[in-house]
């Protein structure tokens, strides 16, 4: 008994309904609504009217201060972070992956931040660099440096929050890759050692190149994390973008913008344009990568 | 160079690997590691390498204490036994990887490169990546990759296991090629007797980690040491009878048959096998020795046939010309040849005759 293909198409479809209906209120449709809010002018929360369609919104966000403010912070935060973070990873990676003893006691140590929420570690990073009491300003004390007000110095806003940033992402990416280096085939490493190879020359020659492949997914995925940066604000500056508004981000914007100011609109084509540099940025670095893979 | 083992030892926990092997392996060889799967060979050749820790005993190289050097220092080539070139370079940088490492200028390396890709015969797949690569075009660039530091000597594991039939015949012509224009000492490891016999100079076969003979091919297949070697060379396998002797005569079990194969005396009542190739059996030949046997089958092979006999409970394979006249059921005389013909303690294995 064949069953025509629209007919099981159909019954497929039922079968995924649940999840289907779930993605599209929850997924699509705000999406798709963002889009759309996002060209309407003069829009209105409560009534939902508008005026017209129009890129009056996007030249509105784009003449904001607090945006192009916010794009540098992120791009900078991104442009810091996503490459330190991802070379630290891979240099514990490949460390966890030593045949060492209490491997386990480590790889429980270094993915334990995973597990633990946000705003707990967040806030042991603010005791961290409080001024008086910090780790860090202990620690520069001992080698003669003066204290440094990482949280509450306008110029230090941002290093602090890298710093954060590139320690909060290192867990995930290292288990990324520490999977990635268990998937090489060990032989290769034997062979390696019958070719003469010393351990630095293995790790750049064969670890790294049969790494590629996950060392370009962590890279996507960290950058469309790092692109988002905005919850870890919260527990370091008392819930504002920084000292003096001076650390917004592109996200923190958009949450400014529609919880505080209300601007369910402006808010929208901000997250647009969001999405259009990620989107982009993502499409170039599938490209390079394509280029890039050795086998 | 030549390579000399003493009373090498590998335990893995509480499994000997490799027992107590002694032997010299000399200059310019080819020779073969024989043994079924699990018997330590490849053990042996990891140890030579330098991969495989000692546990007991001594490597020497042209009279070099080598046991614990690493394999980096100690200028072997080594063939995996699924060639393990690295996927992520072409055919020339996986030659020219060991040379890099090595120091050689870039001139030089290319210069070997473009030497050893026409001993192997891959001159145009240098900017190949492997898994662009056949199976025997693999083992072509893993061979080439392994001599580029011109070794002292050159290690196979396995190298033929993982082609087809076809390519088997053709690689393992072309590794005893390459072996002979090079005149590196080679020892490769198999468990398939055929490739040993056809192409080495001498055949190392091993058994649960030790050495039970170390002869020629032929020498091997001639004078078996023992019952293993009898059996593991040879196809179709050797014909086996267990009986005992009687009044200088060997009494298959089961039967009333003495034959008279003894060529000098043996203990009354010993139990003991006789061993018979194949080729020795001259099957429907009558002479003053022959004993009768029972037609139990015959398989066309083309000119000849190959036919089943049977004595007792025992059955023989023989070959015989294609123009008999036996059926199946026949009681055909059968006389043994001289050569081939062999009487093992049936308890220990040992050679008696």
């Amino acid at each position: 008994m064949t069953k025509s293909p629209l007919k099981s198409l159909g019954e497929a479809l039922l079968y995924l309904s649940p999840f289907l209906l779930g993605v599209i209120i929850f997924s699509l449709y705000p999406v798709a609504n963002v889009f759309l809010i996002s060209f309407k002018e003069g829009y209105r929360m409560a009534t939902g009217a508008f005026q017209q369609y129009g890129l009056g919104n996007y030249t509105r966000v784009l003449a904001d201060k607090d945006f192009i403010l916010a794009l540098k912070n992120t791009g900078l935060y991104v442009l810091f972070v996503v490459p330190i973070s991802t070379a630290l990873a891979i240099l514990f990676a490949a460390l966890l992956n030593q045949k060492i003893r209490f491997t386990g006691l480590f790889q429980t140590a270094y993915f334990l931040p995973m597990v633990t929420s946000g705003t707990a570690v967040g806030l042991a990073w603010k005791w961290m660099y409080n001024y008086d009491y910090g780790i860090f300003n202990y620690l520069l004390s001992l080698i003669g440096v003066s204290p440094i007000n990482f949280l509450n110095d306008v110029r230090y806003g941002l290093l602090s929050l890298i710093i954060f940033g590139i320690w909060s992402m290192l867990p995930f990416t290292i288990i990324l890759l520490l999977a990635g280096m268990q998937n090489i085939d060990p032989l290769y490493y034997t062979a390696a050692k019958v070719d003469g190879a010393k351990t630095t020359k293995t790790f750049f020659r064969i670890t790294v190149p049969l790494l590629a492949p996950t060392i370009g997914l962590v890279l996507i995925i960290n950058m469309i994390n790092a692109f988002k940066v905005c919850s870890e604000l919260f527990p370091l500056f008392n819930g504002k973008p920084g000292v003096a508004y001076s650390l917004y981000t592109v996200v923190f914007y958009i949450y400014d913008e529609f919880f505080l100011n209300r601007q369910l609109a402006t808010a929208g084509a901000a997250a647009v344009i969001l999405f259009f540099i990620v989107f982009v940025l993502t499409m170039v670095q599938l490209f390079i990568q394509r280029k890039w893979k050795h086998y | 160079m030549q390579i000399h083992v003493e009373n090498l030892t590998k335990r893995y926990g509480k499994t000997i690997a490799v027992n107590d092997f002694s032997a010299t392996f000399e200059e310019g060889k080819l020779i073969a590691l024989l043994g079924p799967s699990g018997c330590g060979k490849s053990t042996m050749l990891y140890m030579l390498a330098g991969i495989a820790p000692v546990t007991s005993g001594k490597i020497l190289f042209d009279g070099t204490d080598v046991t614990y050097l690493p394999p980096e220092k100690r200028n072997v080539g080594l063939v995996f036994q699924n060639y393990a070139l690295y996927p992520h370079m072409s055919v020339l940088a996986n030659i020219c990887f060991p040379l890099e490492i090595a120091k050689v200028t870039k001139k030089e390396r290319l210069e070997r490169a473009g030497e050893l890709a026409k001993l192997v015969h891959i001159e145009d797949l240098m900017d190949r990546k492997p898994n662009q690569l056949s199976g025997g075009q693999q083992q072509r660039v893993a061979i080439a990759r392994a001599l580029a530091k011109r070794p002292s000597f050159l290690l196979l594991d396995e190298p033929l296991s993982n082609l087809d039939a076809r390519l088997r015949l053709e690689m393992r012509e072309e590794i005893r090629r390459i072996q002979k224009d090079t005149g590196v000492t080679t020892i490769f490891v198999t468990h398939d007797q055929e490739e040993a016999m056809s192409i080495s100079d001498s055949v190392i076969l091993m058994k649960d980690g030790v050495l039970q003979q170390y002869a020629s091919p032929q020498e091997l297949y001639d004078e078996p040491i023992n019952s293993f070697a009898a059996d593991f060379l040879g196809n179709p396998p050797i014909n086996k009878i267990s009986g005992t002797i009687d009044k200088g005569k060997f009494i298959p079990e089961g039967t009333e048959l003495a034959i008279d194969v003894l060529k000098a005396d043996q203990s009354e009542g010993t139990h003991v096998t006789l061993a018979l190739r194949a080729e020795s059996l001259m099957v429907n030949h009558k002479s003053p020795k022959s004993f009768p046997a029972l037609v139990d089958n015959l398989f066309v092979m083309g000119k000849e046939e190959i036919v089943a006999l049977r004595i007792g409970d025992t059955l023989l394979r023989g070959y015989i010309d294609a123009s008999h006249k036996i059926k199946i059921g026949d009681e055909v005389p059968v006389s043994l040849r001289s050569r081939g013909v062999f009487l093992f303690d049936s308890h220990s294995g040992v050679r008696l005759q």
